[in-house]
């Protein structure tokens, strides 16, 4: 039908309808092209911002943390390299290769299949072994869809024997994730928890590269965006002998008791020893957790490090500080004397010598020789508990030492009003008897006890102990050099500490320590000690310095503590005396069998306090 | 001159010779923003498939299939349209045996039996279809137009109508199907047909496809763990008959009361109305039980996708967010041709076809869509401008089944591109890949400016 021919009546409705046909074609244009406008301008940035955010992936490149070396250079913990294994399970949708993985490693069954209904990139496993490693690549060409990558983990090379000095890292958890996101640690970071990976954190972490990919829909990674190489963590050096070190722990393992050495160099208080037992492998924080709750639910706390958290009372070791308080105090002569029945009577009180049938008449330099516990109960009398708390805090006894570990505590140093605070009683004159036989409310730390030596070896200059000598970095410049710390110079006679030392000589010679004379060339100075405790078995203590030389300053002081090892003189110094043969004559092998022997013979011979 | 076919040359306006009538009077307008948007198209399909290695296949493939459309639509402006009216019932006949080979000898793809495979190159008949039933509407109002109004007219052409799109639906095509009604209404609109029944046929589709999408929206619901309102509801949408019964005979009682109300307050109203009304949730609620059949279920998937993107974002969900991602990160300039993130890495999927748009969008930005969306409201204008100027009512009709075919392609195209809408899976005309498609677009762009060039001057 031609429109010119058509009637009136049907032109003017098609007319009608044309107009508003237009409209309707038209409209979804108009609508369509406001919102690309919106879309497009308005929203363009938010969009591109998210088109990024897609495609591209941040992998971490996470830094290797610095090393740590002893004094003499040896790498105490390094680095290895992990192989983490990554499985793209939307590569290949087939069962097959996942049914290979699971036969090679049976216990990622679980993510896999997770992985699998999510079609996520897993990690199949943290630490994969060189074999498993090999037989995954070897199907590499029949499983479609797994990468390695590597990356840099904690290795303590000694295990178990650095690892209170040294301490642990292990993953961040959630918690602690949110808490350091902001200091640039990512999730499953590592982080020092205890020991020198706690204090020296942020020298060691060293800051974390990374490399941003462009990874498609799939999360396939096409090509580098960019790249931030990883910084490795400084290098810290310790003040620790390793040798001595070993001998310690190996020796402290052999007595099968729990127990702490300390050894510090009197001339700067730099530790060269520092042992605690029972603990633990700190390389087994990084990957099992069950391990870890072992060692949490062990009954001799292994995670507990005896030489600075650790607190005993210090037995007969503190009668040489009650020997130096009581001559400098002029309260007695070095000639005083006392008669030893056995026991000394003090109200309805007993407390009794080591030896039932008492040790008679003596004077100072034996009754330090045969840790006469009746003399010095007088002699406690005679100086008063102001005294000995104000001696004890001249040797850092009750205070922390601020060596450069965490977790240190303080120990015990009773005084009056500390009796009146914490027990809400009067101070009586049979407390400062205990205290005077290192008993009762005083306790201190192997740490301090070492320290306390030290004090006693350089004739009264109590140093600050300190574990980290300096640390390098990667290009070996000294970032940080530790100065020695005199915290207290002891305005002490040097009579004083003469007759001292040369009770103590004594003491090895022919006295109760005799268990760690190394004969009349190598002169050691000791005391030993019996600490009695609620908890069992006497403690068994020994402190001694040397070699005592004219005119030089010793260059170890030990602290030894074996918890429940009953007598200082029959357990303790036996250790001291190897330690100290190894240390002045480090050319020479230790053979751990010829040693045990000696051990053991050593035991049987020698008893005494 | 005689010696050249007189239906070429009939009613083209006389000139020095054949050749410059035909230039003179060509819309160019249309011809270049066709050939415009296939040019922009052929660069894009090579940008989208050049990460599959096989982007030399594409385009060759694509461009064989371009050469073909600009001569059809040379064959077809010269074709003088109104031969067709002559033979629009065989048209129609011609549509319905295209589809029933397609039913019996198409080649399965997808789920769907669209193509016939002929080795060298595969076609997809519904594409010729669509053309053919646009002939067919227009050719049979335009006969008898005064009877356009009569109810025996109307109920064959929608028989008629019903039996195309079934037929496409058992393929099942579910996306080409749906491009029926906006033909049909827009034809029906044009030729007269009363606007109730319009009203009516809009508010059939309206209800019939809420139904529809609430049987989906609640088939995610929670509410069907216990026996409630819904969960009736759900069932007796999922073709169960008890319900059925139950839920429409509720229906009719509560329209019944509406309608008596109504009535005791003597408003007047023509009693077929309740009828009417009656007719239409009925037949909602059937068509809306038989899409749920048809509808496949990764195309339920895209619906629920779009419902709430949240509940599938691993595949359906995720297209609707990628691809919406994809167009607004070009923002003002794009990326630049290959550089787009979200497509060249596989974010947005079928960008070859579906979703050319988005890619568009993020590799030229703003300017790019700009582009693009001018060169079809320039070839929708001129199909309206074609349908106002036509010489008879045969060529208006035709022109009008055209530029709405192209108005929706357009809207569902780019609203599914920017997320706005369900992916239904329709290409974008003359852009996307696909040769018959492509074919067809150019065809209907042949036909209009044969319209073009025999329009009524005045």
């Amino acid at each position: 039908m031609e429109w010119t021919n058509s009637s009136y009546i049907i032109r003017k409705k098609v007319q009608q309808t044309f107009s508003l046909l237009k409209y309707i074609f038209i409209f979804p244009v108009v609508i369509l092209y406001l919102l690309i406008i919106y879309f497009q301008i308005f929203r363009g940035q938010y969009y591109y911002n998210l088109a990024e955010k897609n495609r591209s992936r941040t992998f971490i490149k996470f830094s290797p943390r610095g090393i740590i070396y002893d004094s003499n250079g040896i790498v105490l913990a390094d680095n290895r390299a992990w192989m983490r294994v990554y499985y793209y399970p939307f590569i290949d949708q087939r069962i097959t290769p996942i049914q290979k993985i699971i036969e090679i490693l049976p216990e990622s069954k679980k993510l896999l299949f997770q992985a699998m209904k999510t079609q996520k990139v897993i990690s199949l496993s943290k630490n994969i072994s060189r074999e498993k490693l090999f037989e995954l690549l070897s199907l590499r060409h029949k499983i479609n869809g797994i990468e390695v990558d590597v990356e840099y983990r904690r290795r303590y090379i000694y295990d178990e024997i650095f690892a209170h000095v040294i301490g642990y890292v292990s993953e961040l958890n959630q918690k602690e994730y949110l808490k350091l996101k902001d200091q640039g640690y990512y999730f499953n970071d590592l982080v020092g928890k205890s020991g020198i990976e706690k204090t020296y954190e942020n020298y060691l972490r060293g800051e974390h590269g990374a490399l941003v990919m462009e990874v498609d829909a799939h999360g396939i990674p096409t090509k580098v965006l960019r790249e931030l190489r990883p910084i490795s963590g400084n290098n810290i050096h310790l003040t620790i002998d390793s040798k001595l070190q070993i001998l310690a722990h190996k020796l402290l393992v052999n007595t099968q008791k729990n127990g702490a050495v300390v050894g510090v160099d009197p001339r700067n208080g730099a530790i060269k020893i520092m042992v605690s037992c029972k603990d633990f492998n700190p390389n087994t924080f990084i990957t099992e957790i069950d391990e870890r709750r072992k060692y949490l639910n062990d009954k001799n706390l292994p995670l507990f490090n005896r030489c600075i958290q650790g607190v005993y009372p210090p037995g007969s070791t503190y009668k040489i500080l009650a020997t130096i308080a009581a001559l400098s105090e002029d309260r007695v002569s070095k000639n005083w004397s006392v008669t030893c029945t056995g026991q000394f009577k003090f109200g309805d009180k007993i407390f009794k010598c080591w030896e039932k049938k008492g040790h008679g008449s003596m004077d100072m330099l034996n009754a330090i020789k045969n840790s006469c516990n009746v003399y010095f109960c007088n002699l406690a009398l005679k100086l008063g508990i102001e005294n000995f708390e104000k001696y004890s805090a001249l040797f850092g006894f009750g205070n922390k030492t601020n060596i450069d570990i965490p977790s240190e505590v303080s120990g015990v140093s009773p005084s009056r009003e500390w009796k009146e605070k914490n027990f809400n009683s009067p101070w009586f004159d049979g407390d400062t008897i205990n205290i005077g036989i290192g008993q009762g409310y005083i306790s201190v730390t192997p740490l301090q006890l070492a320290m306390f030596t030290a004090t006693i070896a350089n004739k009264g200059i109590l140093y600050e102990p300190f574990i980290v000598s300096k640390i390098t970095d990667q290009n070996k410049n000294i970032i940080y050099k530790k100065e020695p710390v005199k915290k207290n110079i002891l305005k002490i006679k040097s009579e004083i500490f003469e007759f001292v030392e040369h009770s103590m000589i004594e003491v090895v010679r022919s006295g109760t320590g005799r268990a760690a004379f190394l004969g009349n060339e190598i002169l050691l100075a000791g005391k030993t000690g019996t600490a009695q405790n609620p908890h069992g078995n006497d403690h068994a203590l020994f402190i001694c310095y040397g070699p005592i030389k004219e005119n030089t300053i010793p260059t170890l002081a030990l602290a030894i503590v074996i918890e429940h090892g009953l007598r200082g003189g029959a357990v303790a110094a036996p250790i001291a005396r190897e330690i100290f043969k190894q240390y002045l004559s480090p050319e020479e092998k230790d053979d751990k069998d010829i040693f045990i022997e000696n051990y053991k013979s050593l035991e049987e011979t020698y008893v005494g306090d | 001159m005689s010696e050249i076919n007189p239906l070429l040359i009939k009613h083209i306006e006389e000139e020095e010779s054949f050749i410059k009538r035909i230039i003179y009077k060509t819309n160019w307008k249309l011809i270049l923003s066709a050939t415009g948007l296939s040019i922009i198209g052929f660069i894009m399909i090579y940008s989208a498939t050049l990460n599959t290695g096989k982007a030399e296949i594409f385009v060759s493939k694509q461009l064989f299939a371009l050469i073909f459309g600009i001569i059809l639509m040379i064959i077809f402006s010269l074709l003088n349209y109104q031969i067709y009216h002559a033979y629009y019932k065989y048209s129609y006949i011609l549509g319905i045996v295209l589809l029933l080979i397609v039913l019996i000898l198409g080649t399965r793809f997808r789920a769907t039996r669209a193509w016939l495979d002929f080795n060298i190159i595969t076609i997809q008949p519904s594409e010729i279809v669509k053309i053919l039933f646009i002939i067919f509407l227009a050719g049979y109002f335009d006969q008898n137009w005064e009877k356009n109004n009569t109810f025996r007219k109307i109920l064959i052409a929608i028989i008629l109508s019903i039996i195309t799109i079934i037929l496409i639906m058992l393929q099942p095509d579910l996306s080409n199907a749906i491009l029926y009604f906006p033909i049909i209404i827009s034809i029906f609109f044009l030729a007269g047909v009363d606007k109730t029944f319009l009203i009516t046929s809009l508010l059939y589709l309206f209800i019939t496809s809420n139904l529809f999408l609430l049987r989906i929206y609640f088939s995610l619901s929670d509410m069907l763990l216990f026996p409630s309102w819904v969960s009736k509801f759900y069932l007796a949408l999922s073709g169960s008959w008890k319900e059925l019964i139950f839920i429409i005979s509720f229906i009719f009682l509560i329209l019944l009361i509406i309608w008596w109300v109504f009535k005791n307050l003597r408003f007047h109203i023509p009693n077929y109305y309740l009828i009417i009304s009656i007719t239409l949730i009925l037949s909602s609620f059937i068509s809306a039980i038989a899409l749920n059949k048809f509808v496949k279920p990764y195309q339920q998937k895209r619906i629920i996708a779009f419902i709430n993107p949240n509940v599938a974002p691993a595949d359906a969900g995720y297209q609707v967010i990628q691809t919406r991602i994809a167009i607004g990160s070009g923002r003002l300039f794009g990326k630049g041709l290959f550089q787009g993130t979200q497509t060249q890495l596989g974010f947005v999927p079928e960008k070859h076809t579906d979703f050319i748009f988005s890619l568009i969008g993020e590799e030229f930005g703003f300017m790019g869509t700009s582009f693009v969306v001018l060169l079809f409201t320039l070839i929708i204008l001129q199909g309206i401008n074609i349908m106002l100027t036509s010489r008879d009512s045969f060529g208006s009709l035709l022109a009008c089944g055209i530029t709405s075919l192209f108005s929706f392609y357009f809207l569902v195209n780019i609203g599914m591109c920017l997320g706005i809408m369900p992916v239904i899976g329709l290409p974008l005309p003359f852009v996307s890949y696909g040769g018959s498609n492509l074919v067809s677009a150019f065809i209907s762009i042949g036909i209009l400016n044969s319209i073009h060039l025999r329009k009524f001057i005045y």
